[in-house]
Formats: C-alpha cells, sequence, structure tokens
C-alpha cells in the first residue's frame, strides 16, 4: 500500500523538554538509555539461539516463544543488568544524605576502633 | 509465527520485537522499584527542607518545588529514565507496525468485509486544537494523521503499545479494564438501568466500547472519536471480536446525533486529553444527548491533587510537563460535580469517586470510596468515576 505522512509519525509533536545541563548530555543519556535496548534484545537472542537445537536459520528465531520458564530466566539477568547500567547513575547520584549507608570515614573508624 | 498474540488485526511481534517490549517493562519496573522511593525520599527529606530554609516556609505544591527539584541531579536522572523510554516504545512499536503493514491491512479488509456494525468518517471534521496541537503521549502521529488513503496505524500503534505499557493490569491484550469498570459502576448504581442506545465518546480503537457493549448485548451501540486511523481499526478490531459496533468520526463535544436518543453515554480515559472548555462541552453534549432518566458515567485516570502528596503532584504535573498530557494536571484539581450541575444535571444525580479496577464487572458497593490514601500516594488500579443521572423532574 502507498503510504504518506512518514516524516509526521517519526517524531513526535510537542513538548521538547531538556533535562540535563544541555541537550548533548540528554542525547548522551538517550543513546546509552537505547543502546541498553539493542543489548537487551541481543541477549535474548543468544539466549534463544542456546536454546535452539541446530539446523534453524534466522527465521526459527524470530518465531521461538520462549515458554514460562525461559522468561523467567531472562527476568533474572535483565534485572541484574540494569542494576549493574542503570544503578551506576543512580549511586552516583544520590546526596549523601540519602544514603542508607554511613560514609567511609565513619566506617573505617568504626571498624579499626571497636 | 507461533501462538497469534491478541485478535485478528492485533500486530505480531518477532523475537526481537517481543524481547525488546520485554525490555522496556522490565526497565519501567526497574525505575519504579528503584529509583521511586529515593526520588521521594530527595522530595521529602532534601529539597522540601532546602526550601524552607531558603524561604521559611514548607513548598504546599509541586510547581513551588519545580524549579529546585529539577536543577538536582538525581531528580534529573528519574526524569531521564521517565522520561526518553516512552519515545523509545513508540519508536520501536511504530517500525514494528510499518514492518507488517500489508499484512495488517489485508486483516482489516477482511474483518470489515461483512461487518455487523458500521464505520462513518467524516474527512471535513475539524481536529480539535487539544488534540491537533500536540501528540499525546508522545506517540508520533497522535490519534490522527494518516499514513495511507486507508489508514489505521495509529490504532494498531495504540493498541499495541496499551498491551505493553499496562500488560496484565487492565485486562491484558483486551486492555478493557476501564470498561468493566465502568460496567460495574452502572451495575452497582444504576441496577435497573437498560439502555437500547449506547454511546461512547472518545472510544479511540475501542477498548472499553467492546467490553460495554459484550455487558449490553441488546444495545445499540454507537462510538466516536475524531481520529479516522483509529476509527478504521476499532471497527475491524470490534468485528474481529464479535461486537457489532457503530463508529463514526464526530467530535464529542458536538456530535450529530438527536437530543434526548441515548439511554447511556460512556467515555474511558477520555477527558484528560481534553481542555477545561471542551469538558465542559462534552458534559453539556451528554445532557443534550441523554433522554430524561439516561445516565452518562465517565472513567478517568485517578490522580486527583487534594489527595496526593508532593512527590505524587509532580509524577502527575510530569504527565503534562513531559508526556503531552497537558490537561491532566489541571483535571486532578476539576470539580466533577459543579461541571455536571453547569451541564445541566441536578447536584444530588451525581456520583464522585475512586472505584477500584476490576478485570470482570460485578457490582460491589466497597470497591467505591471517596477518601484519598492516607498516604497520599497515587491509588494506581483504581479509577476516578463520574456519572449522573439526567433527570425526569422539571427545574
Amino acid at each position: 500500500m502507498e503510504r504518506k505522512n512518514q516524516e509526521r509519525v517519526r517524531r513526535a509533536q510537542g513538548s521538547q523538554p531538556t533535562i540535563f545541563k544541555d541537550a548533548t548530555t540528554d542525547a548522551l543519556g538517550a543513546m546509552v538509555m537505547a543502546l541498553l535496548g539493542e543489548v537487551m534484545v541481543l541477549r535474548d537472542r543468544l539466549d534463544a539461539h542456546e536454546r535452539l537445537a541446530g539446523g534453524y536459520g534466522p527465521a526459527d528465531v524470530d518465531a521461538f516463544r520462549p515458554d514460562p520458564a525461559a522468561r523467567a530466566y531472562r527476568a533474572a539477568y535483565r534485572q541484574l543488568a540494569y542494576d549493574r547500567v542503570l544503578g551506576v547513575a543512580r549511586d552516583k547520584l544520590l546526596p549523601d544524605s540519602l544514603r542508607e549507608q554511613r560514609d567511609y570515614e565513619t566506617v573505617l573508624d568504626d571498624v579499626t576502633t571497636n | 509465527m507461533t501462538d497469534h498474540f491478541g485478535h485478528a488485526v492485533m500486530p505480531q511481534a518477532t523475537h526481537d520485537e517481543q524481547a525488546m517490549e520485554d525490555h522496556f517493562l522490565a526497565m519501567r519496573l526497574w525505575t519504579i522499584q528503584n529509583m521511586d522511593p529515593l526520588d521521594k525520599r530527595l522530595v521529602n527529606e532534601v529539597i522540601v527542607p532546602e526550601i524552607e530554609a531558603k524561604t521559611g516556609a514548607r513548598p504546599k505544591s509541586s510547581a513551588q518545588m519545580r524549579a529546585t527539584l529539577e536543577d538536582h541531579p538525581f531528580h534529573q536522572y528519574w526524569l531521564s529514565l521517565s522520561f526518553f523510554y516512552q519515545d523509545q516504545i513508540w519508536r520501536t512499536l511504530g517500525a514494528s507496525v510499518d514492518r507488517q503493514y500489508d499484512t495488517l491491512a489485508r486483516a482489516v479488509t477482511e474483518q470489515t468485509a461483512a461487518p455487523r456494525g458500521s464505520l462513518t468518517l467524516d474527512p471535513d471534521l475539524a481536529i480539535p486544537r487539544y488534540i491537533a496541537a500536540f501528540d499525546h503521549h508522545r506517540m508520533p502521529g497522535s490519534y490522527h494523521v494518516d499514513t495511507s488513503d486507508a489508514d489505521f496505524r495509529a490504532g494498531a500503534l495504540y493498541d499495541r503499545f496499551a498491551s505493553t505499557y499496562l500488560r496484565n493490569l487492565n485486562g491484558g491484550w483486551k486492555n478493557d479494564g476501564r470498561g468493566q469498570t465502568l460496567v460495574a459502576h452502572l451495575r452497582d448504581f444504576y441496577p435497573d438501568l437498560k439502555p437500547r442506545r449506547i454511546l461512547d465518546l472518545g472510544c479511540s480503537v475501542g477498548h472499553s466500547t467492546v467490553a460495554i457493549a459484550a455487558a449490553f448485548p441488546d444495545a445499540e451501540v454507537h462510538a466516536i472519536d475524531v481520529g479516522a486511523p483509529m476509527l478504521r481499526y476499532g471497527h475491524a478490531r470490534a468485528e474481529a471480536m464479535g461486537q457489532a459496533i457503530h463508529f463514526s468520526q464526530q467530535n464529542a463535544e458536538r456530535t450529530r446525533f438527536e437530543d434526548g436518543s441515548f439511554d447511556l453515554i460512556t467515555s474511558s480515559a477520555l477527558l484528560h486529553e481534553t481542555s477545561a472548555a471542551a469538558m465542559r462541552n462534552i458534559f453539556a453534549e451528554c445532557h443534550r444527548l441523554l433522554r430524561p432518566g439516561g445516565v452518562m458515567a465517565h472513567v478517568e485516570v485517578p490522580p486527583r491533587h487534594e489527595h496526593l502528596g508532593l512527590w505524587e503532584q509532580m509524577r502527575c504535573d510530569f504527565e503534562s510537563h513531559y508526556n503531552n498530557e497537558p490537561f491532566m494536571a489541571a483535571l486532578s484539581r476539576v470539580d466533577y460535580v459543579a461541571t455536571s450541575v453547569g451541564a445541566g444535571f441536578k447536584g444530588e444525580d451525581v456520583i464522585v469517586g475512586y472505584r477500584k479496577g476490576v478485570a470482570e464487572a460485578r457490582a460491589n458497593r466497597d470497591d467505591f470510596f471517596t477518601q484519598g490514601d492516607p498516604q497520599g500516594r497515587t491509588l494506581l488500579g483504581s479509577w476516578y468515576v463520574c456519572s449522573a443521572v439526567k433527570s425526569t423532574r422539571l427545574n
């Protein structure tokens, strides 16, 4: 079917806020998150390959539907990957006053004197 | 493909497309579990004391802390996680719909070849400014842009998005939780209502309309929306799901239906995507279209300003500032009773409150309540409901 207005549906019309200090930082953040999506899909695709016996092609992987056990397995490694990737910024940016753990000096004091 | 997901016109996912959807859902969950509690503590333990120290007063509303909060690196990270992924979901799902566009086009044609319901489009309908000016929830092309002469892309995109975004929380792929909740509310408060003609306003692809039609099998069901690609898809979807629904392209503020021609008029999550003036017009149009004794019932998003803590107010503002839902924050302050009375309903005939979301419509009065959460949390899982019967008494 002949298509039209393809440019119009490529990007949302409306607010285009800058969240970090400038648009470049925002773009870098968005790229990191986009890459995370690519990595997770790649990981799932690798998982599909590991589950399929030999003698298959790309169409078999495209059509592969993980069973509940496989989905649970994927959910578990996904959470750990987010902890590693997204957790970096969370831990770097969290203000000290909200940290559950006391600052290093106090801990050092504790373990060396008690 | 192995098993087909949803109904006959639902876009289907390849392994990688499904993996990307799973990733989006899981990343959103990670954010909710790992970031939301800390961002809330940031507001209460850092930002509020900081503003109080500077100004001598605690901020009373989220607007009074917005500038300070949005300067904080941790909150900026929270914002970015809550914001960037929305554009990525649309990009991914849009590409998936385009990949299978011709297959879906054939399915739409097949499903509507011998319809039980109907579809009436109005190419001259003016798209209201609150829809035309920006793309709601950042959905590129919104509800109304056609990408072919018989386009259904917006409907297919929205259907797949809804089943991903709200999966298992709003009725699975049927996404009919709001419709079921609305029917439950009607059965609870208007058990004798036996509507012969029903009108569903702002129906989009008919997620709720299908549930309402199934609950009242003897009624003639009409559904309107301003978006042609939503209606073409919704028509095919309803046929695929076996419901006779008459779709037409109309503006809920001013329809072409006759005075007093409906027994029941409904909407599901429509109002927050309109405007204050449009909401008044829609309520007045409900009053005009209902026969005396007829009922209007609107199910809306749950945030109510008077019941929200500061962080939750900010979360509601986020939808307006970042997610192209400009009326959502203002709607959380709207007095539905006053709006109903302004439209001609009598105050004592109006019912407003929260209703617990249900997967199957059952009349349970315990599911209806008017108190907010004692901790100021948003009542996710519930909907805000406004219903009113058109009086049979003279003024």
